[in-house]
């Protein structure tokens, strides 16, 4: 068997977070791949989607989820692929110091809120016997990067990972399955991540390219061949999974 | 974006144990996909009564490393450049009380699971790195990460954890010389190979896989065909930020503990 785009035609697809960032790639992906794609808006992306019938959603808070969900019922009849792929980046600075609101609302946005969505999901295919989700978390996960401070990231990262493989275990008997991708850091990394300090953001991404065998950067959208592959059924027997697309940066020590 | 087809179309590429399997059905894969493929096994491909093994075919003894080089200068004349070299010799041996088994014994597992790999690995990277890169993917197997506890083979699982660290070794080394070196760790598939531990009976073999079959998320034991498309997405520029991974295909079974 050879991979084929045959696999995601026509296929019904929902990328969380789909307006910006890796979701976007993802979702321009999907669609090459002739997939039906809905992307979920942030609710604070830009005035504009008020006026027209995108579908936002608050994702760190449950009943906007369910909310959200309600909507793409109206238009999804079966859902086949869910991709989560909305996140913040949260504070740098000491953890001593971390402030409760802060540890709060990343965890609410990057772990509870994707979990939220997963429910969501899971809810849809189960009954139908089939469905894949593909959780986008990072390198934060696995690794943390000498010297740059974000334990609530890190922590939020590493929880999509745990809920990523006991919702594969738990739902694998009705066909769902639940995989989880890991990127490195690429060029179109978040500018907001050190609260606009280029420099900073140039020195961090500059020390990443050198810890990285393959001695460079992603490319914002070679991640997403590996999302689509988990989401068609050419990965039929793979769930469960972390796949970390780092370039090699995970794999050393100094 | 999403065209692994166009990007391995032309490409040249060996399986290291392409003759029957797992490893034919990733040499069709490739096929399919419009690479030239040439296949490195110690015995041919099935073919029909009289027939001369296929012209794509080189055969080889992966533990003897003078083979190997024999059979990459083979491969050399018939494909003449390389770009893909997916390996996927993985032999279980039988079950053996760790504290009998005779050196022999571990060390045949040893040489066939964890070294011949290596010695495919130089050859590829002696014609990848002045070529300025290539993929290689090594077929390793739950039992590097997990127990499989019901068979007592620690050879089999001391020789493919090693081999995923030496995946990984390569990966940092040749990464920045432009090679990719990625993993694939499989559990329960239903090619004959899985029968190594039960010497050979399907029967054996298929009732075991009935009996863990239940226990697995997804319920069911692997189709061959199945890993296929994930060998090509490693070997193809679809992974074109993945190297040093492993990456474990298995239905959830590694997942859970009862």
């Amino acid at each position: 068997m050879s991979i084929s785009n045959q696999a995601l035609t026509g296929k019904n697809v929902v990328v969380i977070g789909g307006g910006r960032g890796i979701g976007a790639a993802v979702s321009d992906g999907f669609r090459d791949a002739g997939s039906n794609v809905t992307v979920v808006h942030h609710a604070t992306e830009g005035p504009d989607l008020a006026a027209t019938d995108q579908i936002t959603i608050d994702i760190s808070r449950k009943d906007d989820v369910e909310r959200a969900f309600r909507e793409l019922d109206a238009t999804i009849e079966t859902l086949d692929v869910v991709v989560n792929a909305m996140d913040i980046g949260g504070a740098v600075g000491p953890s001593e110091q971390l402030a409760t609101e802060e540890w709060r609302r990343v965890i609410d946005t990057n772990l509870s809120g994707p979990f939220w969505v997963c429910q969501e999901a899971g809810r849809r295919m189960i009954p139908r016997g089939q469905g894949s989700i593909v959780n986008v978390t990072s390198f934060g996960a696995v690794r943390v990067v000498r010297g740059h401070h974000q334990v609530q990231y890190n922590a939020s990262k590493a929880g999509i990972v745990g809920m990523t493989q006991a919702l594969a275990q738990e739902w694998g008997r009705f066909g769902v399955r639940v995989n989880a991708v890991a990127e490195g850091s690429h060029r179109a990394q978040e500018p907001e991540l050190f609260d606009g300090d280029q420099a900073r953001l140039d020195e961090h991404l500059a020390k990443a390219r050198t810890s990285t065998p393959l001695d460079r950067l992603a490319d914002a959208s070679e991640i997403v061949p590996l999302v689509l592959f988990l989401g068609s059924d050419d990965s039929a027997y793979l769930t469960g999974d972390l796949v970390v697309a780092d370039g090699g940066r995970g794999l050393g020590v100094d | 974006m999403f065209d692994i087809l166009a990007s391995l179309h032309g490409k040249a590429a060996v399986v290291v144990g392409g003759s029957h399997g797992m490893g034919d059905a990733i040499v069709k894969g490739l096929e399919a996909a419009g690479a030239e493929v040439v296949i490195v096994d110690l015995t041919p491909p099935d073919a029909p009564d009289g027939e001369d093994a296929p012209p794509n075919y080189v055969a080889a003894d992966i533990t003897d490393p003078a083979s190997v080089a024999a059979a990459y200068e083979q491969v050399d004349q018939r494909l003449g450049r390389l770009d893909c070299v997916i390996n996927t010799v993985g032999v279980s041996g039988r079950d053996q009380a760790s504290e009998d088994m005779p050196e022999s014994e571990w060390r045949a597992s040893i040489d066939v699971n964890l070294n011949g790999t290596f010695w495919s690995c130089q050859q590829a990277a002696r014609r990848m790195l002045p070529a300025g890169g290539g993929t290689i993917v090594n077929f390793s197997s739950l039992a590097g990460i997990m127990v499989a506890r019901t068979f007592r083979t620690v050879h089999y699982h001391a020789a493919k954890a090693a081999q995923n660290a030496m995946t990984r070794s390569l990966a940092a080394e040749w990464g920045p010389r432009g090679i990719r070196v990625n993993g694939i760790a499989p559990g329960a598939f239903s090619s004959r190979a899985g029968a190594g531990i039960f010497e050979g009976n399907m029967d054996e073999l298929r009732a075991h896989h009935a009996r863990i079959s239940a226990a697995l998320p997804l319920g069911r034991i692997g189709d061959v065909s199945e890993m296929a498309p994930l060998a090509l997405f490693l070997a193809s520029d679809a992974s074109s930020y993945m190297t040093g991974t492993t990456t474990i295909i298995d239905g959830g079974r590694a997942l859970q503990v009862n």
